[in-house]
């Protein structure tokens, strides 16, 4: 099963509304608007993207310690994603 | 590889309660990559993924209780759009996936052949580059 695949199963068992989840159509209905209203404000287009610069970073790892984009980038060609984190 | 997430206060306990989300994530999915934490989403400004959550999405993630505002220390409820890319040594961005819907992520494995492509041209180019000498 493809990644996608997974999520899609997970979406569909979470939009049903049922245990452990529960979620109430209202709420799907908010999160399906949001999701509509930021496709349409058209900020993914604007995004950086292929044969663009990517920025320098320096950032904290799991443990604290600095972690910097040249650093890595000196090892071999690098992936980073962006995750929403938790809350 | 790298993997940024937004949020973590550098202040009080919720730098604490992000880092062990982090750590415990990074277990859980037994990654060895580093968990980085982008505090303010100024990386993600920089690639243009930071957005701001309308109010009714706000009201409901704020009753799910911990909320975003005070996890991440975002006021303003903003999140980055989920996104990875492929940034050769150059420092050129060789993929990237964008995507508004945070239930749509690209394959895997799609990014590993980006990966094993470049490295492939990276040591053809620095064996081209030794010949030379």
């Amino acid at each position: 099963m493809t990644l996608q695949q997974r999520l899609d199963a997970f979406k569909a068992t979470f939009e049903s509304g049922a245990p452990p989840y529960n979620a109430p159509c209202e709420a799907i209905e908010t999160m399906h608007r949001a999701t509509e209203d930021l496709r349409r404000s058209g900020l993914a287009e604007r995004a950086l993207k292929v044969g663009d610069l990517a920025p320098a970073f320096e950032l904290t790892n799991q443990d604290g310690e600095l972690v910097r984009s040249a650093d890595l980038l000196a090892r071999g060609p690098m992936v980073i994603t962006f995750f929403r984190g938790h809350w | 590889m790298a993997t940024a997430s937004s949020g973590g206060r550098l202040d009080g306990g919720a730098l604490s309660r992000a880092t062990a989300v982090r750590t415990g994530v990074r277990r859980r999915a037994k990654i060895e990559f580093d968990v980085l934490t982008d505090l303010h989403l100024r990386v993600a400004e920089a690639f243009g993924l930071a957005f701001t959550l309308p109010p009714d999405l706000k009201e409901l993630y704020a009753a799910f209780g911990d909320a975003l505002d005070k996890f991440h220390d975002e006021p303003d409820f903003r999140l980055p759009m989920p996104a990875r890319y492929v940034v050769d040594q150059d420092r050129r961005i060789r993929a990237a996936d964008v995507n508004p819907d945070y239930t749509v992520r690209p394959e895997p494995e799609d990014t590993v052949a980006v990966v094993r492509r470049l490295q492939a041209a990276g040591s053809k180019a620095a064996r081209h580059e030794e010949g030379r000498r």
